[in-house]
Parts: structure tokens; sequence; C-alpha cells
């Protein structure tokens, strides 16, 4: 396989990830323009590199895929459910063919009968084009700029203008805007295109400029065209396209939309309480429905304001608005965001929609000002200090007096304080006939500083006055489209057995290490050389430290965000719902939240079947949850986080829960308790009996849950990743889990403890507490033994019985038992052994070969002496020799 | 026919694409020139841009009304 086409499939795999990703977030807010930009730039991307391969099924799929998505944009077609299912279903394609490449190779593609219907639904949802749209032949100057502001092309109309195009429109004229950019060696092939403008037909409104700054007169050459026609005719399409046949690339053409017209000019004024009044009114009388109060407020306040304000420029075009709509029906989004314009105009808060304004929009009043009082505030200051100055005999003396009186006087007109100024003169005149800055001095005390700024962090008002001058400059465009979504990250892709390999390297060095101490103790007592061990032992411990870091960066690279798993929620949760009939809403908190990659990859499958059983068994239909006074939507959650040194994630839905009752008897009839139990369990037990071998509550087997495999499967795989997992459940009000999860499985920290004679590790993690427990402490109940211990009876088992050896557990000098308690199923357990070890840290590998099928043990790892330690799985052990 | 005076250019029907670099000349010599299109009732691309890059200033405007609606656009004055 070549690399090139290696990187195609990771790339594809990532791209059809986003790709799924931004469906699922346009469900949630179709409305949202980039990302819908967006999520057609990842298909079109990955469309062209699929060119890049022999694949016409997949470029095909992915082409119809980019049409539909070129329509949403464009706003032709807009996004809706059945959008989402047909595009969601052409990514699966696209998704098993790289599959298919991935394992088969590339020769082994052969067209699949699946492809073209594929293509062809996704373009039975592409409304038909209209026809400027067809005709414009692919290249087209029009089809390369689509995204061209609509205000960038009406820039130059003045308002007059604007206006009476819009009175021709509201009476229902149909207007085509077109630019005529003729090439500049067309008067070498007999072309006028002055000639050819001026013979359009319709024309309401013109204008003629010059593509580039003229040059000084003596280099210009008047027989290389520059020239640009703009203009806007009453002439149908059609005809326009007609009267341009022969260069039809050298025209844009697009019908004229009234909302295109509307913007205002002027510059904007202070704020005017009328103003104030009028936009609370005129949200009153929008809300209300009442055109005529609000046109003759319009009218009324038109009459008071300066014409050349842009506050009058808004209510110019609402009154036309207002004048030119049917009386009882007026277009009330424009009128709307004409009004919080003018709520903007007039500096109250801005819930305005950003309207396309060719002028940059001004920054928010709020923001000047916190700058304008940061730095009255500031220069204030600076006056203080300049007069604080200890120099008076100077010759620049005077000079500074008068500069610094000079500035506080400019403040205090600043400040609305001019009053004070009077006092301001007499105090420099004292000072310059005193020879000292003192009066001065007194004076600026005497005074109320100017108030400080509420939010002296300049850091917030900064980019409050930056960002609306940013917006324009900051269109999407579509010149980056090769570029990858977003800005290319600083990360490496490693093939995991490198990493892997390098993990193993680790481990042996780990080991290498651990014999280190052996050595030391061996130069001492074999060679007599105290001297020498203790040199080893310092070598071992920069070692040692050495190699802890070397294992803490290797376990960082092999973190991975849970969000890799949870990553394929959104789409499942999605087509299950739909499948049951439900209606459900996925909430995901912590997605990046990390852990080791084996234990991510163990979660796949348990997660899975939760949010199986959470969708199928816990949350009801949305009748059922109505007739339960719940909300129809049910509520699924999963979130993840860090406590110490475990991920917990836990899954809870707000549905039926989980009825102890029905489980009580479930599993009494499935033979899992007897009579005696099903009294004695509590609801918590009861409800824990899910996790029982066999256990299925299901009433009948579902295509997607209860198909046998129960929870004690989820149960397991969690164990095998050394995770914990809770239950707990309140009947009709929902269910939630609760997965605990090592960060990381790579290093074991295991007790040794000694058993006829041999050392055995056991996971600290299972680890309680090491007691000694005199032998008349020891009780025998039946045939087993139990001891007290903090008020508690904690069973006994001898761990020499549990590994098979009838030999009983030796006791210490004063006749006790070493019991080394651990936890099994959450229940202490003492397990009698014969004397207790150092703890260690091991890399864990599991038992293999012939030994793979033992019970009991967890696996085995390499000691620094070079011996073999067997490490027991305390709970399966207590299993299997039950 | 393109008529050159000391102070004036007079046109003739047609400011023609051949008009252009002569026009172009007289109006690079005299700067203060102004033009007299009164009787033009087409103006060739060619010479529309000399017109629009030396700014000239028009004494008579053309009689032709879509000449001049046109042509007060290119020159971003209204006609007179």
């Amino acid at each position: 396989m070549s690399a090139l086409l290696q990187q195609f499939l990771a790339e594809g795999r990532d791209f059809l990830q986003s790709i799924g990703d931004k469906l699922l977030a346009l469900e949630e807010r179709p409305e949202d323009a980039e990302l819908i930009g967006e999520l057609f730039r990842l298909v079109h991307t990955l469309k062209g590199n699929s060119g890049l391969f022999e694949l016409p099924d997949m470029t095909r799929t992915l082409h119809a895929a980019e049409d539909l998505m070129d329509a949403v944009r464009d706003g032709r077609a807009s996004y809706a459910r059945a959008i989402a299912d047909r595009l969601l279903e052409a990514m699966d394609f696209v998704g098993r063919l790289i599959e298919r490449i991935e394992h088969e190779g590339l020769e082994s593609i052969e067209p699949d009968p699946q492809a073209a219907p594929l293509a062809q639904a996704l373009r039975a949802l592409i409304p038909a084009a209209p026809l400027a749209h067809q005709d414009a032949p692919p290249d087209s100057p029009q089809d390369a700029a689509p995204d061209a502001a609509p205000s960038e092309r009406l820039s130059q109309i003045p308002e007059a203008e604007r206006m009476t195009l819009y009175r021709r429109l509201a009476t229902g004229e149909r207007l085509h805007w077109l630019r005529y950019c003729p090439e500049p060696e067309c008067f070498y092939k007999g072309e006028d295109p002055f000639f050819q403008a001026m013979q359009i037909p319709g024309v309401c409104w013109r204008q003629v400029r010059e593509r580039e700054p003229w040059p000084p007169l003596a280099e210009l050459d008047a027989y290389r065209c520059v020239l640009v026609f703009e203009l806007i005719s009453t002439a149908e399409c059609e005809t326009l396209q007609d009267h341009f046949r022969y260069v039809p690339e050298q025209i844009e053409l697009a019908p004229l939309a009234a909302s295109e017209l509307m913007w205002a000019e002027g510059e904007s004024g202070d704020p005017d309480p009328a103003l104030i009044d009028f936009v609370r009114l005129a949200r009153e009388r929008l809300a209300a429905g009442d055109w005529a109060t609000l046109a003759r407020a319009t009218q009324a306040l038109l009459e008071l304001c300066s014409p050349s304000l842009r506050q009058a420029s808004l209510l110019r075009w609402l009154h036309l608005v207002l004048e030119c709509a049917p009386a009882h029906s007026p277009p009330i989004d424009p009128i709307d965001t004409l009004i919080e314009q003018l709520a903007t105009e007039a500096g109250m808060s801005a819930t305005a929609k950003a309207l396309q304004t060719p002028a940059p929009a001004t920054p928010g009043r709020t923001a000047h000002q916190a700058i304008h009082s940061e730095l009255l505030h500031e220069l204030w200051e600076a006056q203080r200090a300049v007069l604080l100055l200890d120099d008076d005999s100077s010759p620049w003396f005077a000079g500074r007096l008068r500069a610094s009186a000079a500035s506080l006087s400019a403040l205090l007109d600043a400040l609305g304080r001019a009053e004070a100024r009077p006092a301001l003169e007499a105090a420099l005149a004292a000072a310059l006939a005193q020879g000292s800055a003192a009066p001065l001095r007194d004076w600026l005390t005497a005074q109320p500083p100017p108030p400080a700024p509420e939010d002296r962090a300049p850091a917030s008002a900064a980019p409050a006055a930056r960002a609306p001058a940013e917006r324009p400059g900051a269109a999407p465009g579509r010149a980056d489209e090769g570029a990858s979504p977003s800005a290319l990250p600083r990360t490496l892709k490693i093939d995991q057995g490198r990493i892997d390999g390098l993990m193993d390297l680790i481990g042996e060095m780990v080991v290498a290490k651990n014999a280190l101490p052996y050595l030391a103790a061996r130069a001492e007592r074999d060679y007599g050389s105290r001297e020498l061990a203790r040199e080893i032992k310092a070598q071992y411990a920069v070692i040692n430290r050495i190699a802890e870091d070397l294992q803490d960066a290797i376990m960082q690279v092999r973190m991975m965000p849970v969000s890799f798993v949870f990553q394929r929620f959104p789409r499942l949760v999605r087509d299950l719902a739909h499948k049951l009939g439900k209606e459900v809403r996925l909430s995901m908190e912590g997605e990046d939240t990390e852990a080791d990659k084996n234990v991510i990859e163990a979660l796949a499958d348990p997660l899975i079947h939760i949010l199986r059983n959470s969708l199928d068994h816990g949350l009801e239909t949305p009748e059922e949850r109505r007739a339960a006074g719940k909300p129809a939507t049910g509520q699924l959650s999963i979130r993840a986080r860090q406590e110490s040194d475990r991920a917990i994630i836990e899954i809870s839905d707000d549905g039926r829960g989980i009825d102890p009752a029905r489980i009580r008897r479930k599993a009494y009839e499935r033979g899992i308790i007897d009579e005696t139990q099903l009294e004695r369990l509590s609801d918590q037990e009861a409800i824990n009996l899910v996790f029982a071998p066999g256990f299925s509550t299901a009433e009948q087997v579902s295509d997607l849950s209860g198909r046998g495999v129960g929870m004690d499967v989820v149960r397991s795989a969690i164990a095998a990743v050394k995770g914990g997992i809770e239950l707990r459940s309140e009947l009709g009000r929902g269910t939630r889990l609760l997965l605990t999860l090592p960060l990381s499985m790579a290093v074991t920290n295991v007790m040794m403890v000694r058993a006829q004679g041999q050392d055995y590790g056991i996971p600290m993690d299972s680890v309680v507490e090491t007691v000694r427990v005199p032998r008349s402490a020891i009780r025998t109940l039946k045939q087993r033994q139990a001891t007290v211990l903090r008020g508690r009876l904690v069973p006994l088992l001898a761990l020499n019985a549990l590994l098979g050896s009838p030999k009983p557990p030796q006791l210490d000098e004063a006749e006790a038992h070493a019991v080394l308690v651990v936890r099994v199923r959450g229940e202490p357990l003492g397990l009698l052994i014969d004397d207790f070890r150092e703890t260690v840290d091991i890399i864990l590998k599991p038992l293999g070969g012939v030994l793979e099928t033992l019970r009991g043990y967890a696996g085995t790892a390499l000691l620094g002496d070079g011996s073999v330690l067997l490490v027991l799985d305390p709970e399966d052990l207590v299993q299997c020799s039950n | 026919m393109l008529e050159l005076n000391k102070n004036r250019a007079i046109a003739g029907e047609v400011l023609s694409v051949e008009d252009a670099e002569v026009l172009l000349e007289w109006l690079q010599e005299h700067p203060r020139g102004t033009l007299d299109l009164g009787a033009c009732t087409h103006v060739h691309s060619a010479s529309l841009q000399v017109l629009m890059a030396t700014r000239a200033t028009l004494a008579v405007w053309p009689r032709a009304e879509s000449l001049a609606e046109w042509l007060g656009a290119a020159l971003n004055h209204p006609k007179e």
C-alpha cells in the first residue's frame, strides 16, 4: 500500500468522523451557517482527496453529498432530518469502502451497486437550481466567489437610490445585479464594452469604474481596458445572459434581494434619550403588531434627529419598510433587525443581530467609555507625579508648571468640571510667584480625582473595542479549501506497536534496575565490600529516578481521551432512538478525561452495551413519559472525570429505573437466588443482581439488547481492566451507573506475600489492610473460619488451601496469623498467609500459552533478581475455589 | 471628427477608438482644456478611459440622454 493511500485512509477516517460530528451538531443548530460551511468544506476536501485514486463510487457519492451541502449552504435547500439521514448513510458507505481498501487493498474494490442509488437519493434532495446557477459555466467568476459579500457589490449605491430600488422590489418587480469586467485585450478584438453596456435594457442604476488605480497620464495605455461596469437592471436573467452570450465568463449576475439594499449609512451620534424611548416603544409595538403606531413614531423621531446620523438612516429604512409593506403584514424580520440596530445605536443592550454593513461596525460606546475613563485617570495621576518632582530650581520649572496646569485644565474640561478652572489658574499664578509647585500640588490634592474606571483591566476593554472592527475582514473565505479544517496540530501519529515496543524496553529496564539492590547486597555479603555496596546503591537511586520518569513519560504517551470512545455515541444514540421511536437528548461531559489506551479501548463495548440498555429498557417512549408526567424527551448523560488516580465515568438516564421487586422475581425464576434470599435481599442488593451471570430482564429479546449478553459481561469487561462498576437506580426516576477505572495499567503495584515457602504477588488495588490476628481470636463457624476486626466479622480463608495445598498456615513467634485483608466483590476477606513481604512495582504479563487457561492468577512478573513472581487475582481465586 | 482648439476639444458624432490616443495627448498638453461632447452619441470605451483617467471637464454634455447618463456614472459627477 502506498504511503499516499495510507495517508488518505487515515485522513479519510478523521474526515468522516468530523463530518458525522458536524451533521449531528447541525441537528441541534440547523441555522448555523459556519457549521454548514465547515461541513461543506470537509465533504469537498474528502471528495477531492478520493479523486487521487481510482475510486469512482466513493467520488461519485461524495460529489453528490457535496452538491447537496452546497445547496444547503446557499439556502436552496434547508437542513432537515431527511438530509442528515441521507448524508450519514452516504458517509457510512464511504467508511465501509475505506475499511475495505484498508483490508483488501485498492485493487480489490469492485463497482458497488449501492453507490448509484445513494448518489441519486442525495441528489433527489437538491431542489432544482435557479437558472443563473445552471447556466453559468463552471469557471465563471460568479462561481468562484459566491461568498463575496452582497453588501460589497451594492456598497456604492447611495441610500436614496437604494430606497428607490427597494420600492420597485416591493411592488413585485424583479431586479438583477450585474457586473461586467471586460478583458484587458478586448479592444483588439473589436469589442467596445461601453457600447455593450449601454445597450443593456432596463438599467435603473449604473456605475462605471476602473479595475485598478489610473497610472500617471504619461504611462496610461488607452488601449488596455480596465473598465468595470456594474448595474442593476429590470431585465430578465435570460435576457441579460443572452446579451452577454459571447462573453459569459466576464459577467457576474445575481437576482437582487430587498434585504441586500437595506443598510444604514451615516455616523453614530451621541446616545439620544428619545431614541432609547423609541426603541422600547418599537419593540413593544412590534410584538403587538401595531404597525400604524410604529410608523407614526418612526416619522416623528425622524423629524427630530439630524438626517446625517446613522440612526436617521435606520429610521428612514424602517419607515420605508413599513410604508411599502402591505398594510397588515409587514415583513417582521427586517423590521426587527432595524429596531435592534437602532437599539445598538442607542447604546442599549445589544441583542442586535449582526447586520451586513459595509462600514465597519462602530465599537460599543461602553467600551469607549471604559478606555476613556482609564485614560483620564492615568493622565490625572501623571500630573500628580509631575508636580511632585523635586527640582524647583531647574530652568524649565516654570514651563513645566504651565504645561501641567494646561493638562489639568483640559482634564477638567473632559470631566465636565470647568467651574474649577479659575481656582486652578489662581493656584498656577501662586506657584509661579512662589517658585514652588506646592500651591498647584495642594490644589490637586483638594480636587476629587476622576472616577476610577470600573474595570481596571485594559485587557478586557481593549478586545471589546477591537472585535467589531475585525469582523468585516474575517469573512470566511473559500481560499483555503485545501487546508485542514483547523490549524495543523503539532502531533505525531505513531504506530501503536512502536509505543508498545518502547514500553517493553522500559519494562526490561525496570527489571534490570531492580537487580542492582541484589548486587549491592552480594557485594557486601560475598565480597565484604561495604563501600562498593554503597556506591551501587547510590547509582541505583539515580537510575531508579530516571526509570520512573521514563515510565511516567511513556504512560503519558499512551494516554487517550475518552472522547475516542465517546465520539461514536451521538450517532449511536440517535440511530437507536429513531429505531425505538424514542426521543432522547444525549449530553456528554469531560470528553477530554484521559486514561491508558488499553483502558479506553476496553471501555467501548461495555459502554455501548450500557447505552443500549438505557435506551431500550431504561428510557420510556414519549407517550409513557408524558403519562408519567415527565418531559417527552428523555435525558441520557455520560460524564467523565478524573479523581486522583482513577477515571470516573458516569452514565445516567431519567428513565423508568430498575424495579427491585421485578429483579427479585426474575432472579428467583431463573434460580439465581433461593427463597430465603428472596426475602432477605435489600433493594440495592436486588438491583445488583443484574450483574449476575445469565440474568436478563427484558421480557422479550429485542433487536438491540437482551440477546442474552447481560450486565455480567459488562462487569467482567470492566473488571478485566481493574475497574469497578456501581449501579444505583430509583424506580420511576432513572438509573445511574458509575464506572471507576484505573488511569494506567502498565505498572502494577503488588504486595508480596509468602505462602508455603513461595512468594506470591497480590495487586495493591485489592489489598485493604495487613493485620496479625492471634490464633485465639479466630473463630470457627461451622467449617469456616472468621475473626472480628473493628466490630466487623471478616471471613478468613487460608491462601494455602485456596492454592490447593493441605499445609496449614504458619504461625509467627507470637502465635499469631498474618492476615492480608483483601476486598472481594466489595466485601472484605482475610487471607491467612505465612508472612508479609515488601511491595514492588512490576510489569504484569498475562499468563500465556498452555498456562492461559489457569484460573486464579492475574499473571506473572519478572523480579530484579531474575525470579518470576506469580501474581494472584484474589477475586478469581476465591470464585474458582468455591 | 475631433476638432482640437486651444482650450476646447469638440467631438463629432462619435468619439472613436482612434480618437483616444489623440485626446490623451491633447489633454496632457492642455491640462485645463475642456470638452464639448454636445453632438456626441457614442464614446468608445478607450476614449472613455481617457476621459476617466484625465478627469476631463465636460463643458458641454452630450445631448443624447442615454450617453449623458452613462458618462455621468463613469465620471462620477451628474450631468449638468
